[in-house]
């Protein structure tokens, strides 16, 4: 099978963060498997330094500067599964600005989820949970021996690695101590109480202590539990609680057992190699399915990267952050250590009225970029392909090709002059272009 | 503009000052002076749908959840400040009993809880201790995920009670409005029902509001067609919603009509919410949440009157109170406000000066329907689980049994799955709905619109 326009789109939407027409058509007549090797394969630009952003003490106004940074590269960025990848990685170790306050490490956090994002997820998981980030945002800074506290210890269980289910009450006791001593240098007298965010081992504040852990007991410290959940005996937990969210967030929110564990196990076999989990999944039947096509909602950042690349436009050209978040989305600040919800979480009228309200801000400059500028000239069916092209959906719904045909016959007769702004802004409001 | 109830707590007239609740007489009497106020205010019946004056009319109760999202500390919140058990649990995190402010049975309000200390004193609240689920864990997700959709299983469902309970009841298009913008939470979700999600920023001119142009309403028409694109389940589900979100602006547009204030999340949401309610517009359920009770370090700052927990209680205090007074003064007689939140924390402190999760935790019911005093059995503070988590005495489904039946009227066991039955004398007999009104209502209201139906016949001029 070579890919056509429909499948190709599809492909992009969801390994990438879509793509213009021209780069859809530049994968036509693809067989699948290159395609897949062409978005693991395309070269990444390098990655600025924190100092790219710093604000001094104005964290928020560096995490401002990081967002439009991380959406202008989304735009222009050749198609590459980086770039979704990371999206996924930001809401499954999802850590929060808000709470974690210095925005280089947020940025410490965004760039270990990019370098070693397709690799081990033993490594990864390792990086994350010993990232100062992580180490602020879920408390374990302040966890040492004789006084434990389990806000990291039962997320690394339940959100990060076995699930829910998956493990009992005396594991969340059993990890918290092992997890002792595992904090942040903080705030002391000797460098006059500025808090310093950085990694450290204080062994006195660790528990030595035997501890049972999963039925097992042992002197559990930190890195033997990560060795334990990924290839220990929760290793088949762990591998089918991140093969099915991975499944779900890039092909559709049902996955059966069979597959769940098919890629688990594949997972497991290629030693948690996070690519070739990646790999199967884009090239698994299910993926190609005709009923997978638009499966998923687009997230706020999907659908405004998509939007602003049609149009030629950057983050600065439009308050993206705001914006962003009136649809429910601010990248650096999920709203818990859960992440964000899929397909349905963003839905609702306050999310549309959202979209729509920009639709309808965007319109009014359709000319001045030059988009969808000369359908007057086209018959009403060529106009609405046109319109359709421009988006990049070329297996439309008939009532949403219905819908365009009648707004642009009414626009045409009785608003000529509004032929410069109306198609523009009907194909933001059409479903398929708000789906992936 | 519409009479407001203008009823703060530092408003409250002499029974409060003298700590004597309204007795049913003063309230009743107080309830039809309101009513005859509110009577033919606000919006003009004629310019709405049938169904939507329908649900609008009448006495029925109308309930606000919100939802403290994170776990609650409950013992903090009100606790037994000065008993020597309390002091060896909590230690540093202890609230100093004399800036507390002096409730029931040797419990005391946290610092912050001037406002709602005071509504207690007066007989509007109520407190059901040791609520919880008996099939809990300790996950924040599955914890809110189960008392929100309360599946009789102990599971969790696709669809939440309120959900449920608006699928049953034939509100109409206004039935739930969620405030806020953060999408439709569980407890909302039912298997028909369209509720509202109604924003607080991000620009609140809502797309549909306009009618003037006719540019706008044929691409309102376009929306509106869009409705049936049926690529996927989920094209359909954004076409839908988003046919929703135009049908509905204009009515709900109203809630924006003044500016909102410049003030914390929660109080502008809670403004949302009594404007919402003030439309009149058939709402009968509305939620709003607070983020921010997981409060595993410095939930405690220097002393207990500030810190994390102390912030978090000073602005709901401020909210609830906010919420009442933004109210109409007929609304207020009909509105009941239930607190609560997925779990309560640890008995005993943690580490980081703050606290783990627990289980059991108080759920606080506000309002003139409600006749306040303590309900449920206390955990106590020594009866701690292997955990050193406290007893469950109350089970959440049967506080959702008590609304359903004595405040929201409906089939409990539909909702439910089952009858948990109710917290005896917890809700005032007279908020069941049984006007002549309310009966008129429940039978057009019968006559539910499809969102075509009602979405044609909104708007003439497409």
């Amino acid at each position: 099978m070579t890919l056509n326009r429909q499948s190709a789109a599809h492909l992009l939407r969801r390994a990438a963060i879509g793509g213009t027409t021209a780069q859809i058509d530049s994968f036509v007549g693809m067989s699948k498997e290159a395609a897949v090797d062409r978005l693991f394969n395309t070269d990444t630009p390098g990655l600025p330094g924190f100092g790219a952003f710093a604000s001094g003490d104005q964290h928020w106004q560096a995490q401002l500067k990081m967002i439009d940074w991380w959406v202008d590269r989304m735009i222009t960025s050749e198609p590459s599964v980086e770039e979704k990848l990371t999206l996924f990685w930001h809401g499954h170790f999802a850590s929060a600005r808000e709470k974690v306050g210095d925005a280089e490490l947020m940025w410490d956090q965004h760039v270990t989820m990019r370098n070693v994002g397709r690799r081990s997820f033993r490594n990864l998981l390792g990086r994350i949970s010993f990232g100062s980030a992580m180490l602020i945002y879920l408390d374990n800074e302040t966890n040492v021996k004789g006084a434990e506290q389990e806000n990291f210890a039962r997320e690394l269980m339940e959100l990060f690695t076995v699930g829910n289910g998956n493990f009992a009450e005396q594991d969340v006791v059993a990890m918290a101590k092992a997890w002792t001593g595992h904090n942040t240098v903080g705030a002391n007298r000797e460098n006059n109480w500025v808090y310093d965010p950085t990694y450290i081992f204080r062994s006195g504040e660790h528990d030595n202590s035997q501890k049972t852990l999963f039925g097992i007991t042992h002197n559990w410290d930190a890195d033997d539990t990560l060795d334990e959940l990924c290839t220990g005996s929760k290793a088949v937990d762990t591998s089918r609680f991140i093969a099915r969210k991975m499944f779900q967030f890039y092909v559709h929110a049902n996955p059966s057992e069979a597959v769940v564990n098919e890629l688990a196990t594949e997972f497991r076999q290629g030693g948690l190699a996070v690519g070739a989990l990646l790999r199967s999944i884009l090239l698994h039947d299910e993926f190609w399915a005709e009923s997978s096509r638009y499966a998923l909602v687009k997230s706020p950042a999907e659908f405004m990267v998509d939007i602003l690349r049609r149009n030629g436009m950057r983050a600065g050209d439009d308050s993206v952050r705001w914006r962003m978040e009136g649809m429910g989305m601010v990248l650096f600040d999920p709203p818990s250590v859960a992440g964000w919800g899929h397909n349905e979480y963003w839905l609702s009228t306050a999310r549309q009225w959202n979209k729509a309200t920009w639709a309808n801000n965007l319109k009014g400059s359709a000319d001045e970029r030059g988009v969808l500028q000369n359908l007057d000239r086209l018959s009403t069916q060529e106009a609405v392909d046109e319109i359709l092209r421009f988006y990049s959906i070329f297996d439309a719904s008939d009532a949403t090709r219905s819908a365009m045909t009648e707004l642009l016959n009414t626009t045409k007769s009785e608003r000529p002059w509004a032929m410069r702004t109306e198609p523009f802004a009907v194909g933001m409001f059409a479903p398929e272009v708000q789906c992936a | 503009m519409m009479e407001q109830s203008n009823e703060t707590v530092d408003n409250l007239g002499s029974a409060v000052e003298s700590g004597r609740p309204l007795n049913t007489m003063q309230r009743r009497r107080f309830l039809q002076a309101a009513l005859a106020v509110g009577a033919g205010a606000a919006v003009g019946p004629a310019l709405l749908p049938s169904s939507v004056q329908a649900q609008a009319s009448g006495t029925n109760t109308i309930l606000l959840t919100v939802t403290l999202e994170g776990g609650n500390d409950g013992l903090n919140t009100l606790g037994p400040f000065g008993s020597g058990a309390y002091r060896d649990l909590r230690g540093p995190l202890s609230i100093a009993e004399g800036s507390a402010h002096s409730g029931p049975d040797g419990l005391s309000w946290h610092p912050s809880l001037r406002r709602l200390a005071t509504r207690y004193r007066r007989g509007d609240v109520a407190v059901i201790r040791g609520v919880g689920d008996p099939n809990r864990d300790l996950s924040h997700f599955s914890n809110m995920a189960r008392w929100q959709s309360a599946n009789p299983n102990g599971g969790i469902s696709p669809t939440g009670w309120l959900g449920r309970w608006l699928d049953t009841s034939n509100t109409g298009q206004f039935g739930g409005v969620s405030i806020g913008g953060r999408g439709i939470p569980l407890h909302m979700r039912g298997n028909q029902s369209d509720v509202t999600d109604l924003p607080n920023r991000g620009g609140t001119a809502l797309y549909g509001s306009d009618r003037s142009e006719a540019r706008d309403t044929s691409m309102y028409r376009a929306i509106n067609q869009m409705r049936r694109a049926d690529r996927s389940a989920m094209v359909s589900a954004v076409g839908q919603v988003s046919a929703q979100s135009v049908a509905s602006a204009r009515e709900v547009a109203g809630a924006f009509r003044t500016e909102l204030p410049d003030a914390s999340r929660l109080q502008t949401d809670m403004v949302l919410a009594a404007r919402v309610i003030n439309l009149n517009l058939g709402t009968r359920i509305v939620n709003v949440q607070q983020r921010g009770y997981d409060t595993h370090d410095n939930q405690i700052g220097a002393n207990s009157n500030v810190g994390e927990h102390a912030d978090l209680l000073a602005d709901l205090d401020l909210a609830l109170d906010t919420f009442f007074s933004t109210l109409s003064a007929a609304m207020a007689e009909r509105v009941v406000v239930m607190v609560y939140s997925e779990f309560g924390r640890r008995a005993e402190l943690n580490g980081s000066r703050g606290t783990d999760h627990g289980t059991s935790n108080h759920t606080f019911l506000l309002g003139r329907r409600v006749s306040g005093g303590l309900y449920g059995e206390a955990p106590g503070l020594r009866n701690l689980d292997e955990r050193g988590n406290f007893a469950i005495t109350t089970n959440f489904r049967q506080v959702y049994s008590t609304v359903v039946q004595d405040a929201l009227g409906g089939d409990t066991a539909r909702v439910l799955g089952q009858n948990y039955g109710t917290v005896a004398g917890l809700l005032a007999a007279e908020s069941a709905p049984s006007t002549v009104a309310d009966r008129v209502a429940e039978i057009r209201g019968r006559r539910r619109r499809t969102a075509e139906e009602y979405f044609l016949n909104r708007a003439p001029t497409f």
